[in-house]
């Protein structure tokens, strides 16, 4: 691994751009200033992530995107915890500005961060540590084995002499690298047992903290896109005398993705827009509707469909099975809505290009805006700035791409504004899913043959994830599908397709148990406990602090639901009180998860609990209909997100483990709609197989 | 375009804008104050939550012709060093995940417990009722206005 003086370099660019701030550059725990001569001093640099200077400060080049999910904070901890460093001399430093020269993709997103961290974090960091003990050993003429590295300094077991990090960053500085350094005892952690304040928060509660729409550069112009509203339209013409005559508005020009105003500030340019007048040619998907897609999907459900995963032989075991249960699930179309509108800010300038993006893929963003601007990656700067939400909508680069287009045409930076209504309308899509899940129960009750077929729009990847293998004992199995290219834009959700696989799977098992006249907490007992133990492990403590099993009142109902995703394993149970006019009231959800090492408990107490929220907007709230080849919703008003009032009651509880880290970000997702619909289906006998819930089947 | 004298933050600001344009863009776009956010701008949301005179309102859907001389807040003024018991608070109960309806809950929070100290339950569920959190942190929101009645954040 080469070592490169990246914190500097990412320090004197940053500076380079006047006027940007460096609210997001550098964190210092402590408010301590950054010394001059530190950085002229040779550092102790053992990879690319880790730089330690003569002031002993330890500067971790966080190479992943924080979404407020928290992960720069453990990810900060991992390093601390291995060095045996002080919290307080931890130095975040940004993402790299160049990401095709950096030694890894910069992606966040599967909930990889700490879990795919875990192991080259730690050695880098090891690295660090036995280079110091190295170098103090050297200073005293002692074996390395004395020399103790503990409270930001090694201390030689001999003589109780001690010198700092700081004081040992040079000599080790020059030091061959360990290949293969010793790593700590996780029984021997200290710091990551425990929860920790968030490195980012306190600029967030003052109003700080520098999102993507907040970068303010000299002499940039504001620009919004008027764009087809059908995803396969195109411009046919437009207008621009109306926009040109708004004050404020400086040009119009067209560009791929549509005709760009360019003003002084964004409400001009949003006048302007408004005074635009573009004829559209809406393409060849109008014949594209909510209803029309689901007709479509059901007749993809005849088949053929390809078959991505088969065990044991379906077709005997069913044609055996005592009773058959079939169902067939309806899940629409989601937007990731986050709170801060998509938008990018780009300077080109020719031979070069800067790129400011509130990202969760500095690397996938530096490669669309180059492959726009045709450049090599390396000539293309790309700030990733802090997002106000990602939830995998940021992994998709069109910000940045049509950014680079709008800036293209002029030789100023141009803060390129995604409006909610653009945001909303042009998202990359949760795609809807059909889903038909049919089981043989044999004479007991337990499924023998499970066949689970998955129709609608490609690709795969975001349409079957977790289905294929349930965490339950199906010895005759078949996932089969049949997807056609619609030309909606897609992209991953916080957990991808688990959120609607996960609901079908979850809600029929319970069917079938019903079917089986079994309780749903034995019926999971029964089939994860070969399969899943872990898993099962989190059920029973789900249904221990849930008080499964005790009574409840009139239209009251308990439900379970569980699944294992990213390497995380979630279980939940919810209580519920059906309404009389057939809304769901959800009185308290209790969860209970095994992420392996936790290193920050509090904050991925609160990843679940945003994560049962966003995730119970599909449930009650929001879904992205179509017609006539566009997105039908807009805005809040018809696109509506969980409110305040309607965050449910929480208790999370943790599996204490050992094991490796576990996903975090995205577990949390898929369990709580089936969790609900399970309590529904126990309260009224009315199964839910659809979301956002039809409330008018649960109508007394 | 007009020229209007505010008072934001204890100082007079002199802008030269449409009168249409809403307080929110003049912040964000004239006064270089980011913090007070844009995510619907259609007043639906709550992240663009400022005062005026102590109340809060939506500065997307307030004209800058409509401000007159009453006194603007925004989250930069809400206290001088990040110390209003709500900020604290916050970080007491590491309220935020993403941070961005942050300002916008705490304008709106700050301006309930002056003039109610001690909301109930539903209380907080109408008051809040106008502001969105997508990272879904409300029951830290919550919590952390629980911590300030009781005087935890002293």
């Amino acid at each position: 691994m080469s070592t490169r003086d990246l914190g500097r370099r990412d320090f004197l660019r940053t500076t380079g751009v006047a006027g940007a701030g460096l609210a997001v550059a550098i964190h210092f725990p402590m408010g301590k200033e950054l010394a001059a001569e530190a950085l002229k001093k040779k550092n102790l640099e053992p990879n690319a992530w880790i730089r330690i200077g003569g002031d002993g400060l330890v500067h971790v080049v966080y190479d992943e995107h924080e979404m407020g999910q928290g992960s720069s904070t453990g990810f900060l901890k991992i390093v601390c915890e291995e060095l045996n460093a002080d919290w307080a001399k931890m130095v975040w430093e940004p993402v790299p500005t160049d990401p095709s020269g950096w030694v890894r993709t910069i992606s966040t997103g599967g909930s990889t961060t700490i879990r795919l961290g875990w192991d080259p974090i730690r050695k880098a960091s090891a690295q660090a540590r036995e280079m110091l003990r190295t170098a103090a050993a050297d200073r005293w003429g002692v074996p390395v084995a004395e020399c103790i590295a503990e409270d930001h300094a090694v201390r030689h077991r001999g003589t109780d002499q001690s010198l700092g990090y700081g004081d040992l960053a040079e000599e080790a500085g020059s030091l061959p690298v360990p290949d293969d350094p010793p790593l700590k005892d996780p029984k021997d952690y200290t710091l990551l047992w425990k929860s920790t304040n968030r490195i980012d928060l306190p600029d967030k509660v003052i109003g700080k903290t520098q999102f993507g729409m907040d970068l303010r550069l000299p002499d940039m112009l504001f620009a919004v896109v008027a764009r087809p509203p059908q995803f396969q339209g195109s411009v046919r013409s437009f207008e621009s005398s109306g926009a040109m005559a708004v004050p404020g508005v400086v040009d119009v020009r067209e560009v791929e993705a549509g005709v760009v105003v360019y003003a002084t500030d964004t409400w001009a340019a949003l006048k302007g827009r408004q005074a635009l007048v573009v004829d559209f040619d809406p393409g060849p998907n109008t014949w594209q509707s909510t209803e029309s897609l689901w007709a479509r999907s059901r007749e993809l459900a005849e088949g053929p469909c390809e078959v991505q995963r088969e065990e044991g032989d379906l077709d005997g075991a069913m044609a055996g099975a005592t009773q058959v249960v079939e169902a067939d699930f309806e899940t629409g179309f989601l937007d990731h809505a986050p709170m801060e509108p998509l938008n990018a800010t780009a300077h080109f300038r020719g031979d070069e290009l800067e790129v400011w993006v509130p990202t969760q893929s500095a690397t996938s963003a530096q490669r669309a805006a180059a492959a726009t601007a045709g450049l090599e990656p390396s000539r293309v700067i790309l700030h990733s700035l802090l997002t106000g939400g990602g939830f995998g909508r940021r992994l998709t680069p069109d910000d940045a791409a049509i950014a680079t287009q709008v800036a293209m045409e002029k030789d100023v930076p141009v803060q390129t504004v995604f409006t909610r209504e653009d945001t909303t309308q042009h998202g990359a899509y949760r795609p809807a899913a059909y889903q038909l899940l049919k089981a043989g129960l044999d004479a007991d009750g337990w499924p023998v043959a499970w066949h689970h077929r998955v129709t609608g729009t490609t690709p795969a990847g975001l349409m079957t994830g977790g289905a294929a293998e349930p965490p339950y004992h199906l010895p005759n199995f078949k996932l089969d599908h049949n997807l056609e290219d619609w030309g909606i834009p897609l992209g991953a959700f916080r957990s991808v397709a688990n959120p609607h696989t996960c609901f079908a799977v979850e809600t029929f098992i319970d069917e079938c148990a019903k079917a089986a006249g079994k309780c749903p907490l034995e019926y999971r007992r029964h089939l994860m406990k070969d399969v899943n133990p872990r898993l099962l492990d989190c059920v029973e403590l789900a249904a221990e602090k849930g008080n499964w099993g005790e009574p409840m009142g009139p239209r009251q109902g308990r439900g379970i639901a569980s699944w294992f995703c990213f390497a995380g394993y979630m279980a939940m149970v919810a209580e519920v009180t059906v309404l009389d006019d057939g809304s769901v009231q959800v009185d308290r959800i209790v969860t209970a998860s095994d992420h392996g090492i936790i290193t920050n408990p509090d904050a991925v107490r609160r990843q679940i609990e945003g994560g049962t929220t966003i995730a119970l907007t599909q449930a009650f709230k929001a879904v992205v209909n179509i017609e006539n080849g566009a997105a039908v919703e807009s805005n809040f008003h018809d696109y509506p997100l969980m409110t305040f009032a309607e965050a449910p009651k929480m208790e999370t509880y943790f599996v204490e483990s050992l094991e490796r880290p576990g996903g975090v970000g995205e577990p949390p997702v898929p369990p709580p709609p089936a969790a609900v619909a399970n309590a529904v289906f126990a309260a009224t006998g009315i199964p839910v197989r659809k979301m956002p819930f039809p409330k008018e089947k649960f109508r007394v | 375009m007009a020229v209007f004298n505010l008072n934001v933050n204890g100082e007079v600001q002199t802008v030269d804008v449409p009168p249409d344009m809403p307080l929110l863009w003049v912040l964000r776009d004239h006064l270089n104050l980011t913090g007070t956010k844009y995510s619907c701008g259609i007043a639906f949301c709550g992240s663009c939550t400022v005062h005026l005179d102590g109340e809060p309102v939506r500065s997307c859907a307030t004209p800058v012709q409509a401000v007159g001389e009453k006194a603007v807040t925004t989250i930069e003024g809400l206290s001088p060093n990040g110390d209003h018991p709500l900020q604290k608070a916050w970080l007491d109960e590491q309220t935020p995940q993403c941070g961005y309806c942050h300002p916008g809950f705490l304008m709106q929070a700050a301006a309930l417990l002056e003039t109610n100290p001690h909301p109930t339950d539903e209380e907080l569920d109408e008051y809040f009722a106008g502001n969105l959190c997508r990272c879904g942190t409300y029951q830290r929101i919550r919590k952390a206005i629980r911590r300030v009645e009781r005087g935890d954040d002293q």
